[in-house]
């Protein structure tokens, strides 16, 4: 093959390429909107008022209105309003996973400055827990919780901490391996405790597998229902709530769209802004997994 | 040097031990405890202490065995009760058998050889019992009649029926003669339809012309009304009823409401809308007991190997055939990224009412067929729909990472030696990326077989009815609602086995094949 007609079969196929991409565009973007439409959907819907939902389900709305927001915020179930369930889920996803992230990282840690067979051995057993389905101890938690008399906010989030901490030792651990020891080395030296060395010099470093894990286990805590659902009075949660706009109201798919936005916004927020660390981390899991 | 060596030891600990107390009271225990109530017969909510002894037991049998504290801590709670022959549980708000307390409890019964009924050991009962047929039918694959006409539905339903409907799931099972008398006399073929001619069956709360005579009688209506109750409920249950039956009804209801003082035309009248109405029932019997299809379900068993299997495939290629798209050099592919992963941090219980609206709403629409979730021959398919669609993100990015790790210099080289883009993916991509697809496909197999939220929310309570209840929501069933709190924890042990097995050989087939670099 002469030269030039080389570098012509080149420019070919670049400008082929390019088309091809261009078609891919094109078609992904397509698929995109195609799968995205039970989203759009609902989207569109909660601003329409609720007699035109049944009339004109799929087209825009005539006239945008709120009043299906203002439904889902005013109502209650089992005695407990949107809001407040919205801050109950808000106060159990925050509490907990502050409370993973302090144990679990405390606890890597130390098993990784700690090297040896016990070490590795209460290592593989917080591991062991990932092969544990959740309804092998569904019935006995709720058997614990009667037992302890924490069949309440308070005993879900010890069980959150007990549930996220595996998961949490895993992470860190994969993480502070990498973690140079020389510095905590020094903190010791200038006579700082081990506690103090770790908040002060460890933590510090670990800042985004923290954040990494702190948005993986809110999204976990957020979106859990089996457990409070056996554990909490219905209504507490959020994600009980929809029980006001699908049981008895079966119709009132206005006040059902609205309290679907209002329960999924808070997340998809948290993910939209932190999308690199949440990425970040199923990679990660999914690599050292 | 010792005290270095106990600070240390204190450090440790004192770092590991809150996470490892947690994990071990919230996981670990309820774990052995979970594999303990599989081996008893507990329902799920009886007390594992016995309500009542009988005083007998009690006394020669029981107490003797203790030691003298346990007899003071057991008597505390038991009261001596004549009237009934028992001693009977007595618990104070302060000073009840809950907690650590209702343990030492069980554990004095035992010592004293007593053995609770609604908590007792069963051995492997529960697990033999799974499969059995007996226990639950709707645990394994069978054949089911879809009735097609409601006992009690109106008439108006069957009015006009399609004639391979009719000739093929309604005609040939009727075979008693007088049954099939009056089917061909009601049914006129017109066309392709079979058409019933209903118009001459009287309605409730409406009189006859010409029993005027006897309407016209003070209270006579609830008469009247009891006279069609009792012939339609003849006609219902298939009594042997015929003219005779119906004058014989005729009469009584006449003779209550006056003397018999009644015209014979009048009689003849009542007579014959009685028989009218029988028809009418009858009828309406032979529709409700023999127009059905037979239809085939999965079953539990069945249902979750279909989903599990059919999730596992679908969310895998596409979330691989997306990955290699979006790895392309597309402007718009951080925000597909995006638009591919949100259903992901959607919650399932979000995700399943989404789709629930989308499926009243939306394909109706489209497609023209109204019925989905509530059609059991489709509602498989569609909890396979939602799942994939809410799981593909998460795979996705697990390609996407997989997809980094093919090294670009040896594709480019493999271009310039004229590789093509199949024999590229074959050759190259595909082996590089066995540890994605390892990871991927652990992940969705426990995954699948663990679905439990999806399934539940988007059938709250018809997930029975529409062959769509997995085994996660059978054994949660039997937990909280069929209080068989033992056979759950059984099923929950086998989950568990299974999917350790399952994904262990999965791992095993798929890291023989991972190439190092």
């Amino acid at each position: 093959m002469s030269l030039e007609s080389h570098v012509a079969g080149n420019r070919n196929t670049l400008k082929r390429r390019r088309i091809m991409l261009l078609l891919l565009e094109v078609f992904m973007v397509m698929a995109a909107l195609v799968f995205f439409y039970p989203v759009i959907f609902v989207l569109i819907n909660a601003f329409k008022f609720d007699a035109e939902i049944t009339t004109n389900p799929i087209g825009f709305p005539s006239t945008l209105t709120v009043d299906n927001f203002r439904r889902v915020l005013a109502a209650s179930g089992d005695g407990i309003t949107f809001f407040r369930a919205l801050l109950n889920t808000l106060i159990i996803a925050v509490t907990s996973v502050a409370g993973i992230i302090l144990v679990s990282s405390t606890a890597a840690w130390a098993l990784v400055r700690h090297p040896g067979k016990l070490s590795s051995f209460l290592f593989s057993f917080f591991v062991l827990f990932l092969i544990i389905p959740f309804q092998v101890i569904m019935v006995p938690l709720v058997v614990l919780a009667t037992d302890m008399s924490s069949m309440n906010i308070y005993g879900l989030i010890l069980m959150y901490l007990g549930l996220g901490a595996p998961t949490g030792v895993f992470f860190y651990h994969g993480f502070i391996k990498g973690v140079p020891v020389n510095l905590e080395e020094s903190a010791a030296i200038d006579g700082a405790s081990p506690v103090r060395t770790f908040f002060q010099v460890v933590f510090p470093l670990l800042t985004s597998i923290t954040v990494t894990l702190a948005i993986l286990d809110i999204v976990w805590v957020w979106n859990d229902f089996l457990l409070p659902f056996i554990i909490l009075k219905k209504g507490t949660l959020v994600l009980f709530q929809f029980a006001n706009f699908t049981g008895t109201f079966s119709t009132d798919y206005g006040g059902q769209t609205a309290s679907l936005v209002l329960t999924a916004t808070p997340v998809v927020l948290l993910f939209l802004s932190m999308q690199k660390y949440y990425i970040k981390g199923i990679a990660a899991g999914a690599v050292k997994g | 040097m010792v005290t270095t060596r106990t600070k240390r030891w204190g450090t440790f600990s004192l770092f590991v031990l809150p996470a490892l107390i947690l994990y071990i009271i919230f996981a670990i225990i309820p774990l052995i405890m979970g594999a303990w109530l599989s081996t008893t017969n507990w329902d799920g909510v009886s007390p594992w202490v016995p309500v009542q002894v009988p005083i007998e037991r009690f006394e020669n049998e029981i107490l003797p065995g203790l030691n003298p504290s346990q007899q003071e801590f057991i008597s505390r709670f038991y009261i001596r009760d004549e009237g009934q022959g028992t001693y009977r549980k007595q618990e104070t708000h302060d000073s009840n058998l809950r907690g650590l307390r209702k343990y030492r409890a069980m554990r004095i019964f035992a010592v004293g050889g007593y053995v609770n009924p609604t908590f007792r050991f069963v051995g492997l009962q529960n697990y033999r019992s799974v499969f059995s047929a007996e226990t639950d039918p709707a645990f394994w694959p069978r054949t089911v009649q879809m009735f097609r006409f409601k006992r009690g539905a109106p008439l108006s339903q069957a009015a006009s029926v399609p004639s391979r409907e009719f000739e093929a799931n309604f005609l040939p099972r009727v075979v008693d003669p007088e049954d099939r008398a009056l089917i061909e006399s009601l049914y006129r073929k017109e066309g392709d339809t079979y058409v019933l001619d209903y118009s001459h069956f009287p309605r409730k709360g409406q009189k006859f012309a010409v029993a005027a005579e006897l309407i016209e009688l003070p209270d006579v209506g609830d008469e009247w009304e009891y006279f069609l109750d009792a012939v339609e409920d003849a006609g219902l249950k298939g009594d042997d009823v015929d003219l005779g039956g119906i004058r014989t009804i005729a009469s009584e209801t006449v003779t209550s409401v006056m003397d018999g003082t009644i015209t014979p035309e009048s009689m003849d009248a009542l007579e014959q809308g009685g028989l009218e109405v029988y028809e009418a029932a009858t009828l309406k019997r032979v529709l409700s007991t023999h127009w059905y299809v037979n239809s085939q379900r999965l079953g539990v068993l069945m249902f979750t190997i279909f989903f599990s299997v059919l999730n596992v495939i679908i969310v895998n290629i596409f979330a691989l055939l997306i990955a290699i798209a979006l790895d392309q050099k597309l402007k718009s592919k951080n925000a597909l990224r995006s638009v591919f992963f949100i259903p992901n941090v959607l919650s399932m219980v979000v995700v399943a009412f989404i789709w629930a609206l989308v499926f009243s709403h939306v394909f109706p629409v489209i497609t023209g067929v109204s019925r989905w979730l509530s059609n059991p021959d489709v509602a498989r398919w569609l909890t396979v729909i939602v799942a994939s669609w809410q799981g593909l993100g998460f795979y996705m990015i697990v390609y996407l990472a997989g997809l980094q790790n093919v090294p670009q210099d040896i594709l480019e080289s493999a271009s310039i030696d004229g590789a093509g883009g199949w024999k590229k993916f074959s050759g190259i991509i595909l082996p590089m990326l066995v540890p994605a697809f390892t990871i991927a496909l652990f992940l969705s197999i426990s995954g699948s077989l663990k679905t439990f939220d999806i399934i539940f929310a988007l059938f709250p309570s018809t997930f029975r009815n529409m062959d769509v209840e997995n085994l996660t929501i059978n054994i949660y069933r039997n937990a909280f609602v069929d209080r068989q709190a033992g056979m759950a924890n059984a099923k929950a042990i086998m989950l568990m086995i299974a999917i350790g097995v399952i994904t262990g050989l999965q791992l095993r087939a798929t890291k023989k094949r991972e190439v190092e670099l």
